[in-house]
């Protein structure tokens, strides 16, 4: 295959493949009008809000089967029109497996120090990236530890007979990266270095024939963790990430609230580094309201009928000053929006507001 | 290729600019489909990817070619988007039964589209450098560059890209 794939072929298969796929023909005239304050930006989903509309999708599933996703709604809840995303192939049980042995990973890592570990599965199609995480179990932990962060909007208000609290804080995106590019030798007890981040698996000598020379150079393999772990022999060749904690930046958190005998509220809140507009995902029996929310700019309540299926409520509020950070790549990152999300099955709207009101 | 090096004038730089999206734009939306696997996605990466080359458009010293990173931004957006709180979300949600209903749902593809099907269900990171080496037409250390990744890591993905490629496309295993 190797001189067989061209890249006008390659062009073409594309095309065939997204056949309504166009380019902007002003694309570089609103950017450059949007930068010198003449227009505001316009997109048909955003990327945050595309991914709602597959949280939508799979909630729907669940609860039934049969329902019919009939349509799509703007924060005023307007009918817009907009496409479903196609999906490719998903992993099934690896990756479950696998995201255990990050969690493994991320638990061995010291509190105050951050690892961003990252692995392919190898016949998934599939990746999937671990960023250090601050687990809480305490809500006055979780909110104690979040005062720091007052860019992001944390419960004012809880709901009694609350069971279990589960925080997780993601610290994803900092600044001051250092990177640089070893290579050691894996150590004979297969213990990591908290701070490796990448590794490539290369036998030196070739494996079954699978680091056999072709075209372009000396292949290099990756391997599940375990094989690694179990400290195969072979040069192991890391990209070794140093990160000052001290300038992690919080981007969001996940909190689940337990009442008796399951998890009924869930809080998300995120720096919203989307621009343009937003829509959502509604099933046939489901209402969309909008009501008003101290200190939020858009407010979308979805209520479904009975107990079985969960209410949403979505928020955005603009931030008092932008968060400006670099990312992983040193490329700066501007925000002036969160967004939150409260999902729940049992409460009423009026409860999911006040966790964010406090009134 | 021109490189910008140096600070322009603003209607030399809006103009420079435009030349950018001009020459690029069609190119990179193909990737972010393929690399994102929606039309909407890739459309919001491109113009995410452009606006953020016009507010580093000053900064950029040649050091690299346009195309090297211009491509290393749009990963970077790709990136992002793959990243988001809500994307972590909403992963954990999904099951391989819902997910298998969905699949089923989507058109089949036509033959000839097998190609960029089958690109589309690499792991990301063959995918990547696939994309920028037959796709893009760049060289293995203009994708080490825009990826920050070593040359033999590249070419170490790009054979085992291939590889998968040919046995997705040929239904047998790989040639050893």
């Amino acid at each position: 295959m190797s001189n067989s794939l061209k890249p006008d072929e390659f062009r073409e298969s594309v095309y065939r493949c997204f056949p309504g796929v166009k380019t902007d023909p002003f694309l570089a005239e609103r950017i450059i009008a949007s930068e010198k304050g003449e227009t505001k930006m316009k997109k048909k989903i955003s990327f945050s809000l595309a991914f709602v509309l597959v949280v939508l999708l799979v909630l729907a599933a669940a609860a039934c089967a049969a329902t019919v996703l009939n349509r799509q709604v703007n924060w005023q809840g307007e009918p817009v029109e907009t496409e479903a995303p196609d999906w490719p192939e998903f992993p099934t049980e690896e990756e479950d497996e696998n995201i255990g042995i990050m969690n493994s990973l991320a638990d061995s890592v010291p509190d105050g120090d951050y690892a961003y570990a990252r692995y392919d599965l190898p016949d998934t199609g599939y990746a999937k990236e671990h960023p250090k995480q601050k687990n809480f179990t305490s809500f006055e932990e979780f909110r104690q530890y979040m005062a720091d962060w007052s860019y992001l909007t944390v419960p004012a208000w809880l709901p009694e007979n609350v069971k279990t609290v589960s925080a997780k804080v993601i610290l994803e995106s900092r600044v001051n990266l250092e990177k640089d590019a070893l290579e050691w030798e894996l150590p004979e007890n297969g213990i990591w270095s908290r701070d490796v981040t990448e590794a490539v698996y290369m036998p030196e000598d070739g494996e079954e024939g699978e680091n056999s020379l072709d075209d372009w150079s000396t292949g290099g393999y990756y391997r599940k963790i375990e094989e690694r772990k179990a400290g195969k022999d072979g040069k192991v060749e890391f990209t070794h990430y140093t990160l000052d904690d001290a300038d992690a930046v919080v981007t969001g958190y996940n909190l689940v609230l337990g009442f008796e005998d399951r998890p009924d509220i869930e809080v998300l809140s995120n720096l919203d580094i989307s621009i343009g507009e937003s829509s959502f995902l509604v099933t046939t029996d489901e209402t969309v309201s909008n009501p008003e929310v101290e200190g939020m700019s858009d407010v979308l309540l979805i209520t479904a009928p009975g107990g079985d299926t969960k209410d949403r409520l979505f928020l955005h509020r603009n931030l008092e000053s932008p968060v400006e950070y670099s990312d992983a790549g040193g490329l700066a990152r501007r925000t002036t929006r969160e967004s939150i999300c409260i999902i729940s099955y049992d409460r009423e709207p009026d409860e999911l507001i006040r966790i964010i009101t406090g009134k | 290729m021109s490189n910008v090096t140096g600070p322009d004038t603003a209607p030399g730089r809006d103009q420079r600019f435009i030349s950018l999206v001009d020459q690029y734009q069609e190119p990179l939306l193909c990737m972010c489909c393929l690399c994102l696997c929606d039309k909407s996605l890739a459309e919001d990466a491109v113009q995410e990817t452009f606006l953020r080359v016009y507010r580093t458009l000053d900064r950029f010293r040649g050091e690299s070619s346009e195309k090297t990173w211009i491509m290393k931004i749009a990963m970077h957006v790709c990136y992002d988007i793959n990243h988001t709180g809500w994307f972590r979300h909403t992963n954990r949600r999904l099951t391989p039964e819902m997910l298998a209903d969905r699949v089923a749902a989507a058109p089949a593809a036509e033959q000839d589209d097998e190609l960029a099907v089958a690109v589309m269900k690499l792991p990301r990171r063959l995918r990547e450098v696939i994309l920028l080496y037959y796709f893009q037409e760049m060289k293995v250390n203009e994708i080490a560059d825009a990826l920050n990744l070593s040359h033999s890591s590249v070419s170490g993905r790009l054979k085992r890209g291939r590889d998968k490629l040919k046995k997705m496309l040929e239904g047998r295993e790989p040639d050893e």
